[in-house]
């Protein structure tokens, strides 16, 4: 954990060289986030809605999703693209001569500053939603589901970046993923219950928006336990794939 | 004994790919494989505090044979024990223990000053503060490091940021140190600075090496143990002392002469070498190892004036080109 904070630290400093670089982006995608609950607020204000669902629960779903996407893209996101790149140029060797848990290097040296800006963003839309509905919410669910969406993030950068070290060249694949999880950017029951099912069962797709909005909400979950364990099943999973790959990790040539 | 490599195997899988989308979405479901047999069955031991050079053409299998023994790679078969460990079982246990430089690749962060790296380093190795702080003096007055060190290592030559991925390398005092290829693209005089701290470093510490390079000065210079691999698969291993007398076999002389004072006796001596040059008072003689060097000598002395006089052994890099040509 120290290592950790210290790659942090490191990180921020050698971020903060390029000054006004830095900050200009940090400016730019909060505004940019800002604006994102703007087609909602033309959705609801045409008369049309989401079933179930009124205008400040879904702005409290809305802020809740671009914070935790935020999370997940300032914890996660590069990840992927540093794993990528250290594969290609054999980078991947030197952390392994290293005997700190290669994730823990890797998740150092993938943070990303600028997502904060979303985090901000989502944070702002939600609170401003949530003290509008003076709700009474179970804080405790809300946030293991915090913890789980993030851990469920995480999974599906491991998932990809395990298959990144074996088919090198295939960088898209995270925008892949990410128009998938776009899936979660509405609420769950706009679609078809086999989607529902699917994406709360097998892949928890679901936690990353729908359920924490929930828990704050007080919708009535049906089985709370089973998507906090497949979360978990499925973090195991791709932890387990991610060891194998790093396994059968050949180097680059030298 | 704290190396011992039994019968390392690692043969890559390689997937010929192919290009445009279509091949590129074929092969994710069939692909075609190539092995290539990098290392083919190593068997070495290495004592404490050894030097050991690793030499080969490219694409011998060396790298490979590093990265295994710093458990980078997992071998295809055959064991690995250093220093009690293989590496593979207890990773993160086993790289406490050694160092390693890659010639090619920084472990140092670009956009922050070195120092800031080696303080990570610390954090990461567990050192405790004081003996990091007498180390790293160590180690940066024994390169002469100490400004550079505080500068970003983006604004730093080669040569500087080499030494200081010496010092990265080194900070936890590691028993090994596996170096690939570390003086590449560094000036002669860096190289000698490296060169002289890694005598310095062995003196001190007994650090064992094990060091690949193309330069075979570097391996003149530090090490007292040749490797010579060659398509995976050990041909020589030996002092360097021993690979020249085995593969040295000719010795040359250069004679600047004034007169001749015993023409018969000179060119019975002539007789027995090839010449190489032949000027009228300048020879260039080449002379098998089997002759009595010292009586030759005395011969050429006493059968003309001379004026200047050298003897040459070949350097060790001819003789390694000889084997690579040999063995291709
Ligand atoms: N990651 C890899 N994947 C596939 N093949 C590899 C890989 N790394 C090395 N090879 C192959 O294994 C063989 C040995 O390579 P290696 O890098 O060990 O050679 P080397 O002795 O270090 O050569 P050089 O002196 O050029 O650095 C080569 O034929 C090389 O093409
Ligand atoms: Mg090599």
């Amino acid at each position: 954990m120290k290592t950790y904070l210290r790659l942090l630290s490191l990180k921020i400093s050698s971020r903060l060289s390029y000054k006004l670089d830095f900050f200009t982006t940090l400016i730019s995608s909060l505004l940019w986030s800002l604006a994102s609950p703007l087609f909602i607020i033309l959705l609801y204000q045409s008369g049309a809605s989401y079933p179930d669902w009124n205008f400040n629960e879904i702005l409290l779903f809305i802020g809740i999703y671009t914070a935790l996407f935020g999370l997940g893209r300032a914890f996660f996101y590069n990840f992927f693209f540093n794993t990528g790149a250290d594969v290609r140029t054999g980078y991947l060797e030197l952390t392994l001569i290293k005997p700190v848990d290669e994730l823990v290097l890797l998740l150092g040296k993938s943070f990303d500053w600028e997502s904060l800006s979303e985090v901000l963003a989502g944070s702002l839309i939600a609170i401003y939603a949530f003290i509008q509905l003076s709700l009474s919410p179970n804080i405790f669910l809300f946030l293991v589901y915090i913890g789980l969406a993030l851990l469920f993030y995480f999974s599906m950068i491991l998932l990809i970046s395990s298959l990144i070290m074996k088919y090198v060249q295939v960088t898209r694949l995270i925008e892949i993923v990410e128009r998938f999880m776009d899936i979660a950017s509405h609420p769950k029951n706009v679609y078809p219950r086999v989607v529902q099912t699917g994406f709360s069962i097998f892949i928890p797709l679901f936690i990353i928006s729908y359920y924490p909005a929930s828990a704050l909400i007080g919708f009535e979950l049906v089985y709370p336990f089973t998507i906090i364990l497949t979360t978990l099943i499925f973090f195991m999973l791709s932890l387990y794939i991610w060891r194998k790959s790093i396994k059968n990790y050949t180097g680059a040539g030298g | 004994m704290i190396i011992e490599l039994k019968d390392l195997k690692k043969t890559f899988k390689i997937y010929k790919k192919e290009e445009g989308l279509l091949n590129s979405l074929k092969s994710l479901i069939k692909r075609d494989v190539v092995f290539v047999e990098a290392v083919k069955g190593i068997n070495l031991k290495i004592e404490k505090g050894e030097r050991v050079g690793f030499l080969g053409p490219n694409g011998a299998g060396k790298s490979t044979t590093i990265k295994m023994m710093c458990g980078i790679l997992h071998p295809t078969s055959g064991d690995i024990n250093i220093l009690g460990f293989n590496p593979l079982k207890n990773r993160k246990k086993y790289v406490k223990n050694i160092g390693v430089i890659f010639g090619q690749k920084s472990q140092l962060w670009f956009d922050i000053p070195a120092v800031d790296s080696f303080y990570l380093h610390r954090e990461i190795y567990g050192i405790e503060e004081d003996i990091f702080e007498e180390r790293l003096e160590f180690l940066t007055n024994l390169l002469s490091v100490k400004e550079i060190i505080k500068r970003p290592v983006r604004n730093l030559s080669l040569g500087e940021r080499m030494k200081c991925e010496f010092i990265a390398s080194l900070l936890h005092n590691p028993p090994v140190l596996f170096l690939d290829e570390p003086t590449i693209g560094v000036d002669a005089i860096s190289k000698d600075e490296i060169r002289n701290f890694l005598h310095e470093v062995n003196k001190k510490f007994n650090t064992t090496f094990i060091l690949t390079t193309h330069d075979m000065d570097d391996i003149e210079e530090v090490c007292n143990r040749v490797v010579i691999i060659d398509k995976g698969t050990i041909i020589y291993d030996g002092s360097l002392k021993k690979l020249k007398s085995k593969y040295v076999k000719h010795t040359n002389i250069k004679i600047d002469y004034s007169k001749v004072k015993n023409k018969k006796k000179f060119e019975s001596l002539l007789k027995k070498a090839d010449i190489i040059v032949d000027g009228k008072s300048y020879k260039e003689l080449k002379l098998s190892k089997d002759l009595d060097i010292n009586k030759i000598l005395k011969d050429i002395m006493s059968s003309v004036d001379v004026v200047d006089l050298s003897i040459q052994e070949p350097r060790l890099e001819s003789v390694i080109k000889e084997i690579y040509k040999e063995v291709k």
